[in-house]
């Protein structure tokens, strides 16, 4: 269902009182006091919800906005999609508000609880009973912060088993990674002479230009790609490096680019876009 | 039987007047003597045969006693008497590899003092003394015109010739000013005193001094060199007549442009290892270029013309010929690359400038960012800490990136330790004191900058301690402006943890104030502002994802501007500074 952007607005105009409450004072806050906050901002979530008739995950991407969807959304707020889906599971975790404060009264850390989430409403994981009432105790229990979560990392592997380092898809990228490394340390090569006239040898400027261009449009979303064509005197690196850069301009979304940005940083990024364009000429090539 | 022509000897002291500075003549005298040096000058090495030592001799401190002269150890004239008998037709001017042209001169005395004594002794041959007396030429007619005859004297050097000038005219003799003598003779002969084998020394009432040739190397700067051998001109327009030249020893052009520091010396043309004058002078030289290139306060240098053009009687022009046509030509037409060389320079400098302003904005920014706590700068502590890129702060490498991670819930974490189920947050770590990051299970290749062995990145060669300091790193780009997909150029914009400002962009330009015709930048009170409103953008942006979602309402808008204002405050030194002071 669309939801139009008035209606978002006024959203997070609701939760922000919330959120502000949460993250301006979360340093003073009782661990049950920040789960109580975000309880009382995941039921208003919840009510758009049901009201708007949205699935929760668009709804949350509706309020931070950049992420790697299909589609892009800028960024409308600084209420990121972990922490508003984490107040709904909290909303669903306890019915009533003061459960929070009566089930954990003398939690030492919000992180026991939140590594414990998926044990309190994962239908797959969910402790009942006496498992349920156990697990309470231990987050209650005087055990120091690290000691507990020593305690649910076991039981997370033994219960739940996978570890998902959200890093799978970034393996795809592995040989674009090297490509990108290689050229790099190649232009780095080609700076270090300090030699102008001997680096851009054979260097076609228009073309490195352009790849300049390219290359700093990778560097954030919604920078303007430019089509170019590599030359065929190319050499292998700048061939390959050219078709990594093909590769990005082609995509109609930032899916891939985004990921390529948590394998290189952006300020590589930027670096490799600089040393290109002072390869095209000798006064920015000289300052480098 | 024509009309006879009498011309009155007074007519010689009368042109030496011409020599309205006392130091100009003793130019002439230094003159005479290399041009008699040249026997001895080997052209392939560029050097003398034989050392040629020239002194010039200042004696007494009054002008009642006062003498000064000029001795060299160089050929020695084996005619001495030819100086008075031949008044306007030197010897040499058939030879084109020396200076004189008239021989008149050695009658420049006369704007300055009574006497001239020149002693001189041919090899061989004994050293004999000509005495020339100004008040001898106090005569209507030049048979009335009359010098003793030669003395025979004794003479310490084997060959060579002295001059004395004495009975100065008061004013004259106060105006003789060793130090600008020195200046003016390694500008005048700079390439002459290039030469080895050549010492030209002062002896000031015992104190010795030698001259060096301008030493270009004093100042550090940017070169330019070019060099003409094939030249061409036409004369006549409806008709033109075309003049090839092709010349055996090319017309060379260096050219030095200063760093920062202003020149006393715009480039001069040199004839004959002699200055002319001044390109910006030369009046048969039409450029367009006077002011921007010849008479740049940071230019120097010289076209060494050789020995192909000839200079007017007062050596301060050229004679309109088709030879010096030609070589204007071809400097016309190198003109466009020396703007370029000179445009290509300011842009080198205006980055170097801008790193130092960078580092004006860090310290700024970091003020304020203390008391957020906001700490995404990254400095190196000890060992090797400059990078490729050099300059300030702003430009050092950031090893974050990826790294540790603003969770968007307040957490940091890095992701060596993620935990089940937790989304990444993009945005950058932060910490609230200095302490040194150290991000485990990294291995991505950003933040291996101190890990020498995990380190894919050739330019990172950084030693010591990688902290995070209070503000951000700054970086005012002079590459290229990047360009929206709906075709904005991008102001500035927050790449990892570095805002980078993009100085190509035209808001940017606009407020550089850059109306010097040297092409030199100013910062102007709407720069910095810009600057701070940029900047604080990216910092509020920065500071609402750590601190929580901005509540839209007045006072909002009225925090921001606060911030600008604060900010703006903290560069006010920077106001009306030109860019290249900035590093100061």
């Amino acid at each position: 269902m669309l939801v139009n952007n008035v209606k978002i607005s006024n959203l997070i105009n609701k939760i922000t009182p919330y959120y502000n409450s949460y993250a301006l004072n979360k340093r003073d806050l009782q661990p049950f006091q920040s789960i109580e906050i975000m309880w009382e901002m995941g039921g208003v979530l919840l009510d758009f919800i049901d009201k708007e008739n949205i699935k929760p995950h668009a709804l949350y991407r509706l309020i931070y906005g950049k992420s790697e969807g299909s589609t892009n959304i800028g960024q409308k707020s600084y209420i990121t999609r972990e922490f508003q889906g984490r107040c709904v599971r909290i909303h669903k975790i306890f019915n009533v508000k003061k459960d929070i404060q009566s089930q954990l009264h003398s939690l030492k850390s919000f992180t026991s609880f939140r590594e414990c989430m998926p044990f309190f409403d994962n239908p797959k994981y969910m402790f009942k009973g006496k498992d349920r009432q156990d697990l309470l105790d231990l987050l209650n229990s005087e055990k120091t912060s690290t000691e507990l979560l020593v305690l649910i990392r076991k039981l997370q592997f033994k219960k739940i088993g996978i570890k998902n380092d959200r890093k799978q898809r970034l393996n795809d990228f592995e040989n674009e990674k090297q490509v990108f490394i290689d050229f790099y340390n190649y232009c780095y090569s080609l700076i270090k002479l300090k030699n102008f006239k001997e680096a851009s040898k054979g260097i076609d400027k228009k073309y490195y230009e352009l790849i300049s261009k390219n290359t700093s449009a990778l560097c954030k979303d919604g920078y303007k790609f430019y089509q170019f064509d590599i030359p065929s005197a190319s050499s292998e690196l700048e061939q390959k490096y050219g078709e990594l850069i093909s590769y990005f301009v082609s995509k109609n979304t930032n899916k891939e680019v985004r990921r390529f940005r948590k394998i290189i940083p952006p300020e590589r990024i930027s670096r490799l876009a600089e040393m290109l364009y002072s390869l095209t000429n000798s006064s920015s090539y000289n300052m480098l | 039987m024509g009309i006879q022509v009498n011309i009155s000897p007074r007519i010689i002291p009368n042109i030496a007047s011409l020599y309205n500075d006392v130091n100009r003549i003793f130019l002439e005298y230094i003159d005479n003597s290399l041009d008699s040096a040249e026997q001895f000058y080997d052209q392939e090495n560029n050097r003398y045969t034989k050392p040629i030592n020239i002194e010039i001799k200042i004696n007494g401190t009054k002008y009642q006693n006062g003498k000064v002269e000029i001795i060299d150890n160089c050929v020695g004239m084996a005619n001495l008497e030819k100086i008075v008998q031949t008044i306007g037709n030197s010897d040499k001017k058939a030879q084109p590899w020396t200076n004189g042209q008239f021989g008149y001169g050695i009658y420049s005395f006369m704007a300055s003092s009574q006497n001239l004594d020149v002693i001189s002794k041919y090899q061989n041959c004994n050293a004999y003394k000509l005495n020339i007396n100004r008040k001898d030429f106090n005569v209507d007619d030049v048979s009335d015109l009359h010098f003793d005859d030669l003395e025979r004297v004794r003479f310490e050097q084997e060959t060579g010739t002295k001059v004395c000038l004495s009975g100065f005219d008061k004013e004259m003799w106060k105006d003789i000013d060793i130090e600008m003598l020195n200046n003016e003779i390694e500008k005048h002969f700079e390439l002459l005193l290039l030469r080895d084998n050549l010492s030209i020394t002062f002896n000031n009432n015992g104190n010795i001094t030698l001259c060096n040739s301008y030493d270009y190397d004093r100042f550090d700067g940017y070169e330019f060199k070019d060099s003409f051998k094939n030249l061409e001109s036409s004369k006549g327009r409806k008709f033109p007549q075309l003049f090839s030249f092709n010349l055996d020893n090319p017309i060379k052009i260096y050219l030095k442009l200063s760093e920062k520091e202003k020149l006393d010396k715009p480039p001069v043309f040199i004839k004959s290892g002699r200055r002319i004058a001044a390109i910006k002078d030369v009046k048969s030289f039409r450029s367009k270029h006077r002011s921007d290139i010849w008479n740049h306060p940071r230019l120097t240098g010289y076209v060494d013309l050789g020995t192909f053009l000839e200079p007017t009687i007062a050596r301060t022009d050229f004679k309109n010929t088709p030879k010096s046509k030609a070589v204007f030509n071809a400097l016309f037409e190198i003109e466009r690359e020396i703007l370029e060389f000179i445009s290509d320079v300011n842009k080198q400098q205006d980055q170097r400038h801008y790193r130092a302003l960078e580092d004006h904005l860090n310290k700024a920014l970091s003020k304020l960012a203390k008391q957020d706590l906001m700490n995404y700068r990254t400095e190196y502590g000890g060992g090797n800490s400059t990078n490729l890129a050099g300059g300030g702060t702003g430009n050092k490498e950031l090893v974050e990136g990826v790294g540790s991670k603003d969770r968007g819930d307040g957490t940091i974490e890095n992701p060596g330790g993620r935990l089940i189920g937790e989304n990444d947050g993009e945005g950058l770590g932060y910490q609230e004191t200095d302490k040194t990051t150290d991000v485990p299970g990294m291995n991505n290749g950003d933040g291996a900058s101190n890990k020498e062995n995990d380190n894919p990145w050739e330019d990172s060669e950084f030693k010591g301690d990688e902290k995070k300091k209070s503000g951000f790193n700054i970086n005012i780009k002079t590459s290229f402006c990047p360009e929206k997909e709906n075709g904005d150029l991008v102001r500035s914009d927050l790449i990892g943890g570095t805002i980078e400002i993009y100085s190509q962009h035209p808001d940017f330009e606009t407020r550089v104030d850059n109306k010097s015709r040297t092409g030199e930048k100013r910062i102007s009170q709407r720069l910095i502002t810009y600057i701070a409103g940029e900047i604080t953008v990216h910092y509020k942006d920065k500071l609402q994802t750590r601190g929580g979602q901005p509540e839209y309402d007045k006072k909002l808008f009225e925090n921001l501007v606060e911030f600008i204002y604060k900010f703006e405050e903290l560069l006010k030194g920077l106001n009306g500074k030109n860019l290249a002071d900035v590093s100061e």
